[in-house]
């Protein structure tokens, strides 16, 4: 464990009341960053390093806010986590309702871009920073019934791709770690016969954890990874 | 708050990264964006972000430079000093 101080690089992740989010904010606390995190919800995270945002990612103004207090309080973001994401109930295409579609959009694709738009003008200033995106196995899978969680995490993809080539002369690189499933709220709610169907799929066909994920984390956020940007890093043998 | 003196204070900024072939005059014909001669497009997010730090740091309010109007008008306001300077003086006046 390394001391915290108010000198420790600075990471930002969205939706830490919770499952992966929660994991990665108490680790990366543990290993002495300041982490900054944000939820709908409180946080039961206590600690002196830790700043939790109530907001809702949706929310363009309410995003601004977060970076409006880094860029008085803070001044410098070294890692962005986009990990805040829905999954609607599996249900085939043809029923899905516009509504559901706006907000699985807006909550897994237009909330990752606003928080990089806004963390990216944070990162370039000190010419350095690192972007992680969370992706899905949903995308090398494509199975029937998540045609829309499937095309927003899809979208992310791309566009982490595109955007790692915009910044990466800044020092700045971006990718996506699509975890495998892991038991949390989230994955509970998915159909588990369904789940498990998927899972067979996969070189390793049990569920993942989530020190697979700070294991993959620690590496792209690494100084040793300039080189690595605009991968998609797919755990669990997918 | 005096908008041109802002923008040469965010050139000067924005030069101490450039080259000097890159390096923009302080000059309201200065262009920005869009021609052979101007910024790329990371070079034109740097000097926004610098102006509108700038901004922020003196009236307190955060000013979105890049916004939605910014990307309709007929001509951008980030093709030289000048527009810019116009576009941001109407943002501040509420416009």
């Amino acid at each position: 464990m390394v001391d915290n101080d108010m000198n420790a690089p600075v990471m930002l992740i969205t939706g830490t009341s919770k499952g992966i989010g929660k994991y990665l904010a108490q680790y990366y606390l543990f290993k002495g960053y300041r982490v900054f995190g944000c939820s709908r919800t409180h946080s039961d995270i206590q600690d002196t390093y830790y700043h939790h945002f109530i907001s809702d990612v949706s929310d363009e103004k309410q995003i601004l806010e977060i970076f409006k207090y880094l860029r008085k309080e803070v001044k410098r973001l070294d890692v962005l986590i986009n990990n805040a994401a829905i999954n609607p109930a599996i249900v085939s295409a043809a029923l899905l309702p516009y509504s559901t579609m706006e907000q699985v959009f807006k909550i897994n694709l237009f909330a990752p871009m606003m928080f990089c738009r806004e963390a990216i003008k944070l990162m370039i200033r000190n010419k350095s920073g690192r972007i992680i995106n969370m992706g899905s196995m949903a995308s090398k899978h494509e199975v029937a019934g998540e045609a829309l969680y499937t095309a927003s995490k899809t979208a992310l993809n791309a566009y982490s791709r595109v955007v790692a080539k915009e910044v990466y002369r800044q020092g700045i690189t971006v990718n996506v770690v699509a975890p495998s499933a892991i038991p949390t709220e989230l994955s509970g709610k998915i159909n588990q016969q369904a789940l498990n169907e998927v899972l067979s799929r996969n070189a390793i066909q049990t569920f993942g954890s989530m020190e697979d994920v700070s294991s993959a984390v620690n590496f792209l956020i690494s100084k040793d990874s300039n080189a690595v940007t605009g991968q998609l890093i797919y755990l669990g043998g997918v | 708050m005096q908008v041109l003196q802002l923008i040469y204070d965010s050139i000067d900024e924005l030069n101490t990264d450039l080259d000097a072939g890159e390096q923009l005059d302080k000059t309201e014909e200065t262009s920005i964006f869009g021609s052979g001669d101007s910024l790329d497009s990371l070079q034109l997010v740097n000097l926004i972000t610098i102006i509108e730090q700038k901004i922020e740091e003196e009236t307190g309010a955060f000013v979105s430079l890049a916004d939605e109007k910014a990307m309709s008008l007929d001509e951008s306001p980030f093709k030289s000093v000048a527009t810019l300077k116009a576009y941001i003086e109407m943002l501040l006046n509420g416009g």
